[in-house]
C-alpha cells in the first residue's frame, strides 16, 4: 500500500464522484471503464490494492425517485494509475485544474439493467463510486516468489492489477493464465500475437492489459477457439508438468465458483498456496447488510456445528482457498 | 431570503416517549449495522436517533446464502438476524454507540418470550441506550418471530412483559405488515404499554429462478423493502395514525422505502412523528442527512415552525 499518500488524506475509502475518462469494448460482452478521480478521491484511490473492488451506483444517485436499480454493482479494480497509457488509453485524457488525477479501470460484463446503464455512460459523465473496498491479495514479501495469476471470465481484471503491483514490488516471476468458455468471452484486448499461438503451453504476450507489467500469459478456452483447449486448471497442470520450478509458486485466482473450487482443490493436492478472490451477490459492500455471506470450513470436527460465515465485502473478497467451504 | 435564518426558525425535534430527538430521522434496523461500519460514509451524529440491527440473546450466524436479491424498485432479503449476540454487543459496539451522542434504540429479537426478556433485561440497565425496539415481525426466522407479530394476544403478552423488565426505557414495537388488519396489532401493542410504533417491517415475498425452478433465496422467502413497498407503508401509517395511534397520542415511526426527503414527508403528513431510512442507506449512506435537510427546507418553504405541525396534517 502506498502509505505516503494514505497518510496525507487519512482515509482508506470513501464515497466519491468520478468522471468517465474512457469506455472501451473488451471482447463481445465486456467493457473497460476508466474512471478519473481528482483531489482527495485521487489520494484515496491511489492506495487501492489488487483484489479490492468499488461499488458503482448504476444510476443517477441524486434522483432517488428515479430509482431502478436499487443496489450498487460491485466491480473489481483492474488497474490504478496516474498514467492513462498504463490503462490502455492514449494521452489527452487528463483533466485540467483538478490537482492530482488518478485513473481507475474497472472491467465489467454488460449483463442486466445496472451494467446496461453503466455501458451507456459516455466520456465526461459522472458516476458515484464507493471504494476502494474489501481486503485484497497478500502480495509476497519475497521478490523471488513466483506467482501464478489465474483469471476466468470476468475474474480476469483483478489479475491485471495484481500483475502491475507485483511488478512494482519487484517480483519478476509472474505468470498469467486467462480462461474463458470461448474467444469472445475474454474480457481483455487480445493482441494479434494471440492468433498465431503455436504451443499453447508456452506463455506469451497475448493480452494488452498484461503489457505494462510485462506478464506472459497462457490463454485457455474451453472450446479451443484460442490458445489451450481446456480449462485453466488443465492449462496450469500442463504448464507445471513442463516447468517443475513453478510448483513452488503462489496462486492468485478469481473467477466463477466452480473454477475457483477446482483451482483450490488442485492447489491443495499439489501443496501450493492459493488465494481466491470471490464474487458474491452483494448489498451494501461495506459490511452492513450481511448479504454476501460465504461459508468457511469449520475448524472443529463437529459437522453439526453451525456454519461460520464470512462477508465477501468486508472480510474478503480475497480468502485463503483452504479456508473456504467449497461444498456449502 | 436568508436560508440561515429560516433554518433557525424551524424546530425539527420530536418526542418518542420520554426521549427527545433533535430531528425525526433515524436509521432502520438492519440497514446500518452496529453503526461503526458506516462511519467512513456518513456523520451519524447528525441523526435524530440510531436503531441497531436486531440483537438476540445468542449469536446468530444467519441464513445460508443467497440472502438477498434485487427486485423491481425493491430488495428482498433473508439475512436471518445474523448478529453477534447480546454479550458481544454490550462489550463492543455499545461503547461506540454511546460516543455518538444521539439516542440509541436497540432492536431486540428472539425465538421465545424468554429470549426477548433476557435481552431486554440486560439492556434495561445500560445508560448508553434510550430504548428498545421490539422486532416482533422479522419474517426470516423459521423458528418464530412472525407469530409474535401476527397474533394480537401473543404480541400484547410479549410487549407487556418486556415493558415490565425495561420500565425505564422507551419501548417501541415494530409491527409487521403481513397481517389482515394492522390496526388490531397496533392497538394490542399500545394497550400493552408500547411508547411508540414502528411501521412497517418488510413484506414477505419470493423470487423464483425459473431455470432452476427454485426460489432465489436459500431461505425461500424473504422480506421486501425499498421504494416498492412505500405506498403500502404510507397507507398503513395513515390508517394506524387515524384509527389508533393518533387518538392514543402514541407516536409512529414511519418506514418502508424512504430514499429522500419527499418520501419522508409523505410519511410525516400521513401521521408519522419520525421516520426510518433503511434500504436507501445500503446504496447511499448520505441519504440519511439529505432527508433531514430536505425536511427542514420543506418546513421553511411552507412557513412552518416545527415538524410537529406537519404530523398527520393529511387533508
Amino acid at each position: 500500500m502506498n502509505k505516503e499518500s494514505q497518510k496525507k488524506s487519512g482515509r482508506t475509502r470513501g464515497q466519491f464522484v468520478a468522471r468517465v475518462a474512457a469506455q472501451l469494448q473488451r471482447g463481445e460482452h465486456h467493457r473497460a471503464l476508466v474512471l478519473s478521480f481528482c483531489g482527495e478521491s485521487a489520494e484515496v484511490m491511489a492506495c487501492a490494492e489488487p483484489g479490492q473492488f468499488v461499488q458503482v451506483a448504476c444510476r443517477d444517485i441524486s434522483r432517488p425517485r428515479m430509482s431502478v436499480p436499487q443496489l450498487r454493482r460491485p466491480i473489481s479494480i483492474s488497474g490504478v494509475s496516474e498514467d492513462p497509457i498504463a490503462l490502455g488509453l492514449g494521452n489527452g485524457h487528463c483533466r485540467d485544474g483538478c490537482g492530482r488525477e488518478v485513473m481507475v479501470r474497472i472491467i465489467y460484463r454488460v449483463h442486466g439493467p445496472g451494467t446496461n446503464w453503466l455501458a451507456h455512460q459516455a466520456v465526461g459523465e459522472e458516476i458515484d463510486i464507493i471504494g476502494p473496498l474489501g481486503r485484497g491479495f497478500n502480495l509476497p514479501k519475497d521478490k523471488d516468489t513466483r506467482v501464478i495469476l489465474i483469471g476466468g471470465g470476468v475474474g480476469l481484471p483483478p489479475m491485471f492489477f495484481s500483475a502491475d503491483r507485483l511488478k512494482r514490488n519487484g517480483c519478476s516471476d509472474v505468470l498469467g493464465i486467462a480462461g474463458a468458455a470461448t474467444r469472445g468471452l475474454f474480457c481483455c484486448d487480445l493482441l494479434n500475437e494471440a492468433d498465431g499461438i503455436e504451443d499453447a503451453l508456452v506463455p506469451g504476450k497475448y493480452v494488452r492489459e498484461f503489457g505494462p507489467s510485462n506478464t506472459p500469459v497462457l490463454l485457455a478456452a474451453d472450446d479451443g477457439s484460442i490458445g489451450f483447449k481446456g480449462n485453466v486448471v488443465q492449462a496450469l497442470d500442463g504448464y507445471l508438468k513442463r516447468n517443475e520450478q513453478w510448483r513452488s509458486a503462489e496462486v492468485f485466482a478469481c473467477g466463477p465458483k466452480p473454477m475457483l473450487r477446482a483451482v483450490a482443490n488442485f492447489c491443495q493436492e499439489h501443496s501450493m498456496n492459493c488465494q481466491v478472490c470471490l464474487e458474491s451477490y452483494m448489498g451494501c459492500g461495506i459490511g452492513v447488510c450481511q448479504s454476501c455471506a460465504v461459508a468457511m470450513r469449520s475448524e472443529g470436527k463437529d459437522r453439526e456445528s453451525p456454519k461460520k460465515y464470512r462477508l465477501v465485502c468486508a472480510h474478503g473478497p480475497v480468502f485463503d482457498a483452504a479456508k473456504v467451504d467449497w461444498d456449502a | 431570503m436568508n436560508a440561515d435564518n429560516d433554518k433557525k426558525q424551524v424546530d425539527l425535534s420530536v418526542n418518542i416517549g420520554k426521549v427527545r430527538l433533535a430531528n425525526p430521522v433515524m436509521t432502520a434496523s438492519g440497514t446500518c449495522g452496529y453503526a461503526y461500519e458506516l462511519r467512513d460514509f456518513v456523520d451519524l451524529g447528525r441523526l435524530g436517533a440510531f436503531v441497531t440491527k436486531s440483537i438476540t440473546r445468542e449469536e446468530r450466524v444467519g441464513n445460508a446464502p443467497q440472502r438477498t436479491v434485487e427486485t423491481a424498485s425493491g430488495l428482498l432479503n433473508a439475512i436471518g438476524l445474523a448478529n453477534m449476540g447480546l454479550d458481544k454487543f454490550i462489550e463492543g459496539p455499545l461503547a461506540l454507540l454511546a460516543r455518538m451522542s444521539v439516542p440509541v434504540f436497540v432492536n431486540v429479537a428472539g425465538k421465545t418470550v424468554d429470549d426477548y426478556i433476557a435481552v431486554a433485561e440486560a439492556l434495561a440497565g445500560r445508560d448508553e441506550i434510550a430504548g428498545l425496539e421490539i422486532n416482533v415481525s422479522c419474517p426470516n426466522v423459521k423458528e418464530g418471530g412472525i407469530t409474535f407479530g401476527t397474533d394480537p394476544k401473543i404480541l400484547a403478552d410479549l410487549v407487556g412483559r418486556v415493558r415490565q423488565v425495561a420500565a425505564n426505557k422507551v419501548l417501541i414495537a415494530k409491527l409487521t405488515p403481513n397481517v389482515t388488519d394492522i390496526t388490531v396489532t397496533a392497538r394490542a401493542a399500545i394497550d400493552a404499554g408500547a411508547d411508540a410504533l414502528s411501521l412497517i417491517n418488510t413484506l414477505t415475498g419470493m423470487v423464483v429462478d425459473v431455470e432452476r425452478r427454485r426460489p432465489v433465496l436459500a431461505n425461500r422467502t424473504g422480506g421486501l423493502s425499498g421504494p416498492a413497498i412505500k405506498p403500502v407503508a404510507v397507507h398503513m401509517v395513515e390508517r394506524v395514525y387515524r384509527e389508533v395511534a393518533g387518538p392514543a397520542k402514541v407516536p409512529i415511526i414511519g418506514l418502508g422505502g424512504i430514499a429522500c426527503a419527499l418520501d419522508a414527508l409523505e410519511f410525516i403528513i400521513a401521521g408519522a412523528s419520525a421516520v426510518g431510512v433503511g434500504t436507501a442507506v445500503l446504496t447511499n449512506p448520505p441519504a440519511l442527512i439529505e432527508v433531514i435537510e430536505g425536511i427542514e427546507a420543506y418546513l421553511a418553504r411552507h412557513g412552518m415552525s416545527s415538524v410537529a405541525e406537519l404530523v398527520g396534517s393529511l387533508q
